[in-house]
């Protein structure tokens, strides 16, 4: 007897899914009224500072802002609770609800989700803000939800028509900009939250916890298949929290891709937690009922709920795919298709024979036994296109598979990150972790990089990855080698070194990103940074191992160029003339060195 | 668009200017005395660069245009250096590479040797630079430094045209024609062909003038930058011989137009970037005055012909975008075929006239015909006087478009192919496109704070008569000519490359932000402390 456990149902909801999703989190918390199951619910990781600011005597406006899915219209939900309100009364409430603020005497006025506004009614409330910015009315303070860009669109043209209000739109459209949570000036009573720019991997984590360890399983106990369901099989998978592991590599591939600018709302994340886990490659519905799971353990088809798989979006089609933020980020490591000869040979050859310990279970269902008919095939000689095709999607999904089996390695070519096209991904993650807690352990990665950017200013093949050579190309710019030595070499790190100016990575690029910068000690400054994204890591760590700078990212090396040039900028600015003449740089051919080459002038008067 | 307010009525000929071999005077009439095809977007910078070099000196205090008077068009009589040592040097020696190979008992020799040949082939004394140099290693660095700093090196040009990317008065050099056995050199208008004096004379007449003398100065002038002070070492001074060639400023029509004071406010926004190395400054000021140029072009013939200036639709894709393609060609050969039909209509104009009405029926009327017509149009030589009025009219017209299809008529489409702003494909015609380092010069040139994309595009559209998305091309066409899709698509694949280039930065789905790296020069760091 199988049972048929309402949770399921439940959490399907929460998947892929043609449903408009508009009023999301209203739609979520519905369906699980209906089947009396209790809602995933997480404490959103702002909602401390809005309830805090709103239980105070002088509360200031909030404006939630973020893409959509970050849970801008939950949290105002979420503060409305704690703040005394009841659930129905703010689901009644249509697009805004009032309540009073018992310290302040205050009245909160919060607005759900400011795009669903006609025109006249944002016009009527933006004006009523401004008024209550400008300190105008204090009996009201606002909660708003909306998204950057139409608040910035709408605010401009209504500054437009009232000149009076410039200086807020001027405000709000630096605080954008600069992700300020408060108003530099310290003038207007407001504060910007972005949802964004939260560190979802954390999130991420307690909502795997959430759905792993929701009460709901235990309906469970009871059932015929329990042992073999797909379902159950997945959630113990998804339970596990060691770093060889899908949570444990999806946890990296979040940070990764939050560093590289690219977010996961929370919206998404539940998304991809619950394709993982119900996920079934059939076209006439992607994720799986108890009662398909039953039939999927009994003829033992778990290559169609391979949650490896699911965890790019492969059990659906790839327009529809294509369509979630989700699947289209994780789509781009190339996950399956990077590879090297190390691991596909473990798993054609099996050589060698126990790479990477295996959780006996997934190994069984999902791992090499998935494989092993086409890799005798293969192995025989059949290569005919179509057995062919089936030998290559076959190993593709094992690669998938190793990717989140496989633990990190010393040895480069079993380390993991090799099967995507973040080769250097573990190193960046590592290098984010320790530049600024312990920064000797990172040296020789901060070596690489060095080196990296030798080679792309100079446009030379040299070895130098102790001293920063900032080259210039002669005036005219568009030659890729750099002849033209801006100043004297600089170190890493301002030690012991005499000289005034010197390299230093730190971690204050965007959301803690590191930050390799030229500062100068006195006076105390920095003079040029630059955010190192995964992207532009990745860049300069494969230019020090040889790729040529031009060939593998265009952005990148506009951003290096960019980043000379301010620099030089500044420096020239800095030292007023005083320059002395002009000096060259050159590769010595012998040592592989680069080498400091005065013009010899006889005059040495400057 | 704010309303184009043009005075009528053209500034008189200078009378110093003397007008030699026109066969017809009508294109000068409306765009002035000239643009030519043959000279680059990078000579036309360079010739507006040596005038105002001339001009800081003898002006003094720091000022490079002398400003107006009121209806008086400016004549301006000037100087440029042949710099003959100099040329000689970059240009046209063959001695430093084969001093270089050879064997010599000392670095001294060396050195002595290719005096020693300079001055058989050159006839100029390089002896001063043993004094200069501390070896001849040293010397042949510093020559191969400043060759790198060829600018157009590509183009097979002669010797006396080539030229170094200017950061300092004294890398700029006259433009000639070499004579042989010493004959004095010739100014042969060919690549300095007077598009710069043009310039000046729009700089010297737009509102911005006098903000922009101290900054041309400060920036581009500046004898002290260390590229200058190289090239000052190795030109000696005294004793050597360099000649001067001598010049005269032609002619611009109208003493105030709108496009006169937008290219002042272009070139005072890209002279302000404190943070941009100077000698990177150029480049995009090269790009942003043709582009002015080329507007100019355009938008003097629309008056002429009494119509609004047709847009530039710009193709960002170049691939798939099949209706935006069509759209930008035909814009481009409409803009083509408006300055020719400008020059009919000029002359047509003039047959309108009780001048030419009362010729026409006149006893004598093709001898009064022909001297109304030269009187207008300087054309004697183009018509007989065997012909009728009628015929007479027409040959002044087959002669000023047929120079005119020859010269300016090419300028506005060579220019725009030359920085960036225009795609030509064997088969596939011309269109409207954009190069990344023109998408960069106009970053740089318009964006001072951070701009929504929205607003960059718009700006875009009131300066430079651009459309890319779909808001602007509702405001430039009454119906959009072109699938809605389109055009949004031409403008995504904009912001892609915006992005690329590190211009652009996208905060959340709606909101994009463009952004000029070298502005603000409070806030040298990026990103916030959390």
């Amino acid at each position: 007897m199988t049972n048929n456990n309402p949770l399921v149902d439940f959490l399907r909801a929460y998947g892929p899914s043609s449903a408009s999703d508009n009023m999301y989190d209203e739609h979520v918390v519905e369906a699980a009224r209906r089947r009396h199951v209790e809602p995933i619910s997480e404490t959103p990781p702002r909602l401390k500072q809005i309830v805090t600011n709103c239980d105070s005597v002088f509360p200031e406006t909030i404006i939630l802002t973020g893409t959509a899915g970050d849970g801008k219209t939950y949290h105002c939900r979420k503060a409305y609770l704690e703040l005394g309100g009841l659930s129905h009364e703010f689901a009644a409430s249509g697009k805004i609800v009032e309540i009073k603020l018992p310290k302040s005497g205050m009245m909160l006025r919060i607005i759900k989700d400011l795009s669903e506004l006609t025109e006249a009614e944002k016009e009527k409330e933006l004006d009523h803000v401004a008024r209550v910015l400008r300190g105008e009315d204090n009996d009201k303070v606002y909660l708003i939800a909306a998204n950057d860009g139409q608040l910035l669109k709408f605010w401009r043209d209504f500054a437009y028509k009232h000149p009076s209000y410039r200086e807020v739109e001027e405000t709000l459209r630096a605080m954008l900009k600069d992700e300020l949570e408060a108003d530099p000036r310290e003038q207007l009573p407001l504060r910007l939250i972005n949802l964004s720019r939260q560190p979802h991997h954390e999130l991420f984590n307690n909502l795997l916890d959430r759905v792993v360890e929701h009460k709901g399983w235990d309906a469970c106990e009871g059932c015929e298949v329990c042992a073999t369901c797909p379902i159950q099989i997945n959630r113990r998978l998804l339970a596990s929290s060691e770093d060889a592991s899908l949570r444990g590599r999806l946890t990296n591939l979040i940070r990764l891709s939050a560093a590289n600018d690219s977010h996961f709302p929370i919206r998404q994340l539940l998304l991809l937690i619950v394709n993982i886990l119900l996920g079934d490659d059939d076209p006439n519905d992607p994720l799986l009922t108890c009662k398909k799971a039953a039939a999927r353990a009994k003829n033992e088809d778990y290559r169609l709920t391979n949650p490896f798989q699911n965890v790019f979006g492969l059990n659906l089609r790839q327009n529809i795919r294509m369509q979630y933020h989700a699947f289209r980020t994780l789509d781009a490591y190339g996950i399956g298709c990077e590879t090297n000869n190390t691991i596909d040979d473990h798993l054609i050859y099996r050589r060698p024979e126990e790479t990477g310990r295996d959780d006996p279970v997934a190994h069984g269902c999902y791992g090499l036994s998935l494989f092993e008919s086409r890799r005798r095939a293969y192995l025989k000689g059949e290569n005919d296109a179509d057995t062919f095709n089936d030998f290559r999607k076959g190993i593709e999904t094992q690669r998938r598979r190793m990717f989140f089996a496989l633990p990190a390695s010393d040895e480069k070519d079993l380390d993991p990150w090799r099967l995507t096209v973040f080769q250097f991904g573990g190193d960046y993650l590592s290098f984010m972790d320790k530049v600024v807690r312990d920064p000797e352990s990172v040296a020789s990665l901060k070596a690489s990089l060095i080196l990296g950017l030798n080679r792309t200013f100079t446009g030379t093949l040299c070895d130098d990855r102790d001293m920063l050579w900032v080259a210039s190309p002669a005036a005219n710019g568009h030659d890729r080698l750099g002849r033209v030595l801006e100043c004297s070499p600089l170190p890493i790190g301002g030690g012991s070194y005499e000289r005034n100016l010197f390299v230093d990575f730190d971690n204050k690029g965007l959301n803690g990103r590191p930050c390799l910068t030229i500062k100068s000690k006195s006076p105390p400054e920095t003079m040029a940074a630059m955010d190192l994204r995964p992207l532009l890591f990745e860049y300069l760590m494969r230019v020090s191992t040889g790729s040529l700078p031009s060939s593998f990212s265009r952005q990148c090396y506009e951003e290096v160029r960019q980043f000379r040039l301010k620099f030089v900028g500044r420096f020239r600015e800095a030292t007023d003339g005083r320059l002395g003449n002009l000096k060259l740089v050159l590769l010595n051919a012998q040592t592989g060195h680069l080498q400091e080459c005065h013009l010899g002038f006889k005059d040495l008067t400057t | 668009m704010h309303a184009m307010r043009i005075s009528a009525t053209q500034l008189e000929l200078p009378a110093e200017l003397r007008i030699q071999n026109i066969k017809t005077w009508v294109e000068e009439q409306i765009w002035g005395h000239r643009f030519y095809n043959d000279q680059t977007p990078w000579l036309m910078l360079l010739e507006f660069l040596s005038l105002c070099a001339y001009q800081a000196v003898h002006l003094g205090g720091n000022r490079v245009f002398p400003g107006t008077v009121e209806k008086k068009h400016e004549f301006i009589s000037y100087e440029l250096k042949t710099q003959y040592p100099l040329r000689y040097l970059l240009f046209r020696d063959r001695n430093l590479d084969e001093c270089e190979r050879e064997d010599f008992a000392s670095e001294t020799a060396r050195l002595d040797e290719w005096i020693r040949r300079a001055k058989k082939d050159a006839d100029v004394d390089y002896g001063y630079l043993r004094d200069v140099f501390i070896d001849f290693r040293s010397f042949a660095s510093a020559v191969n430094l400043l060759r790198s700093a060829e600018i157009e090196q590509h183009r097979d040009r002669r010797w006396s045209s080539r030229h170094l990317a200017p950061v300092g008065p004294d890398m700029l050099m006259a433009d000639y024609k070499p004579k042989p056995n010493g004959a004095r050199p010739e100014h042969d208008r060919r690549f300095f062909a007077r598009g710069g004096e043009l310039v000046y004379l729009m700089l010297n007449r737009s509102s911005r003038r006098e903000s922009l003398d101290g900054l041309i100065c400060s920036r581009l002038l500046a004898d002290q930058d260390r590229w200058n002070r190289m090239v000052n070492k190795i030109i000696s001074p005294a004793s050597v011989r360099s000649e001067n060639i001598h010049a005269t400023t032609g002619y611009l029509p109208l003493a105030h137009h709108p496009r006169y004071d937008l290219l002042a406010e272009d070139w005072h926004a890209i002279l302000s970037l404190a943070r941009l190395p100077s000698d990177h400054l150029i480049e995009p000021l090269m790009r942003i005055t043709a582009l002015n140029v080329i507007l100019y072009i355009i938008e003097r013939a629309s008056e002429e012909l009494e119509r609004n200036p047709p847009p530039l639709p710009i193709d960002v894709i170049s691939a798939g975008n099949a209706s935006i393609r069509k759209l930008s060609t035909e814009h481009y050969h409409l803009h083509r075929e408006m300055s020719r039909e400008a020059i009919k209509h000029r002359v047509n104009a003039f047959t309108e006239t009780d001048e030419w009405k009362q010729a026409r029926v006149a006893v004598n009327r093709n001898k009064q015909a022909m001297d109304a017509l030269v009187r207008a149009f300087r054309c004697r030589s183009v018509i007989d006087l065997k012909d009728t009025p009628e015929r007479q009219v027409e040959k002044v017209i087959e002669q000023a478009i047929k120079n005119h299809d020859s010269h300016l008529g090419r300028v506005p489409g060579f220019q725009a192919q030359q920085i960036g702003l225009a795609i030509s494909r064997t088969g596939a015609g011309r269109w409207y496109s954009f190069s990344d380092s023109l998408v960069e010069a106009l970053v740089l040139t318009n964006v001072t704070i951070p701009m929504e994309y929205g607003e960059f595009l718009q700006r875009l559209w009131n300066r430079y008569r651009m459309v890319i998305g779909p808001a602007v091309a509702e405001q430039a066409f009454r119906e959009l000519p072109a699938p809605r899709e389109q055009f949004k698509a031409n403008q995504e694949r904009l912001e892609d490359r915006l992005r690329v280039l590190g211009l652009l930065r996208r905060l959340s789905d709606d909101c994009a932000f463009v952004e000029n790296p070298f502005v603000n020069p409070c806030d040298p760091t990026r990103g916030t402390p959390s």
